[in-house]
């Protein structure tokens, strides 16, 4: 049988509907887990700030089209769209700011103090830890397409020439690799405790 | 002194951001727009360009399609012979889940499909391990449309008419033209003897989709650059 706190939230949301105000609840029953997601997945405080924010200003303007009714499904939904909004930003180096700006919303700036407060609420710095290991247990095919893509920051055409692949076989090794290293983060304990 | 071990005031921050939001459409009585709501209007935009730009010819070229076209009259005869070479799931036996009912009279506004001339078809997903891409679910419709061509409809579940639509010839089916798009999801005919398409987004990034019964679809990640068919 669900929960009443199980079924809270998801309702919350759908009431949020008719009442945008109940929005505010959703919003801080998540935000410290989506802002950790982010932060972990891109190690970039900067592009966190960004994806958190659009991740909310889309769930907003979608509230209308969730159809669950407990939390699971309501924070499932809701890191669906962080997902998407990763994915297009690893793949484009750009972090979408479609909501943000149809809502008319401004993106608050980081104090000084936030750097290190999102990082303490990350864990970065075990994160760092767990990547560097990871990235060292890639295949070595792996290892060199990442380390161009990711960090030497190559266009994936150049990649390919300097892996001698075609850019399609270049793009799987670095897609392959990457998703080694998001399993290795999913595993931090404090990252699968915000994706459940 | 160290700041780590306190809630960001970024989240505040944002959290009074989306409130202000939430109480500017509070006080406007403002709703998000549901599926329902988003189909209706996109069936209300599709049928005011098929009303204006059809007038003369009874097609309107459909943005980006490069040739398929939105079909606004006569769907009630049967599909021309060089379509059904191209295409064997329209010579396939009808069940009773072929039958588009009165869908089709808001369609096409010239009543419904001869009996036993509509198919609905279940298109081919994305092959395992395709990134960019998912599985829809939104039912396709297959009818003859104008000259026995094959009209190819989106129609979402509940929706009167459909979400978007074209009709192909032969030659269309045979040059990877026969394909649109609705929304994030990508819709397509295929001929005979493929069994997988590669669809390219604009990134460059590439996925691969099954065909079944002819058709093809996922939804993208991504807007579609090209599609070739895997032969």
């Amino acid at each position: 049988m669900r929960s009443k706190r199980q079924l809270g939230e998801g309702r919350a949301l759908r009431r949020s509907v008719a009442e945008p105000q109940a929005f505010a609840a959703f919003y801080e029953q998540h935000a410290d887990a989506v802002l950790r997601f982010l932060v972990r997945r891109t190690l970039d405080v900067d592009a966190a700030r960004d994806l958190t924010a659009e991740t909310f200003a889309q769930a907003f303007r979608g509230r209308g089209r969730f159809r669950g009714s407990t939390e699971e499904e309501a924070a499932g939904w809701l890191f669906g769209i962080a997902r998407n909004l990763l994915r297009h930003y690893v793949r484009s180096g750009v972090v979408e700011r479609r909501a943000v700006e149809k809502l008319g919303m401004r993106i608050p700036p980081l104090e000084p103090g936030d750097y290190a407060r999102i990082e303490e609420l990350a864990g970065l710095a075990q994160a760092r830890e767990v990547v560097a290991a990871e990235f060292g247990r890639l295949n070595g095919d792996q290892r060199e397409a990442v380390r161009l893509r990711i960090l030497d920051e190559l266009p994936y055409r150049e990649v390919a020439q300097r892996l001698a692949v075609s850019e399609q076989a270049a793009r799987a090794r670095v897609s392959r690799g990457l998703r080694q290293l998001a399993a290795a983060i999913d595993e931090i304990p404090s990252v699968r405790e915000a994706m459940t | 002194m160290s700041d780590a071990g306190t809630r960001p005031r970024f989240l505040d921050d944002l959290g009074h951001e989306l409130a202000r939001v939430a109480a500017r459409d509070q006080r406007r009585g403002a709703r998000p727009r549901s599926r329902a709501r988003t189909a209706v209007l996109a069936v209300v935009a599709t049928l005011l360009l098929a009303t204006v730009a059809g007038a003369a010819t009874g097609t309107l070229p459909l943005p980006g399609s490069g040739g398929p076209h939105f079909v606004t009259r006569d769907a009630t005869g049967s599909f021309a012979p060089a379509v059904v070479r191209e295409l064997a799931v329209l010579a396939r036996p009808r069940t009773a889940q072929d039958s588009m009912g009165s869908a089709a009279a808001f369609v096409t506004g010239a009543g419904s499909p001869a009996p036993g001339s509509s198919l609905r078809v279940v298109p081919g997903g994305p092959m395992p391990g395709q990134e960019h891409a998912t599985a829809i679910s939104l039912p396709v419709w297959l009818l003859p449309a104008d000259g026995g061509t094959v009209s190819m409809q989106v129609l979402p579940e509940g929706a009167d008419g459909p979400a978007s639509a074209f009709a192909a010839d032969a030659a269309m089916v045979e040059s990877r033209r026969a394909r649109m798009t609705v929304g994030d999801d990508l819709v397509g005919l295929a001929p005979n003897g493929i069994r997988s398409v590669t669809a390219t987004l604009s990134d460059g990034s590439q996925v691969r989709l099954q065909v079944h019964d002819n058709v093809y679809g996922a939804r993208l990640a991504g807007s579609v650059s090209g599609v070739s068919f895997d032969r």
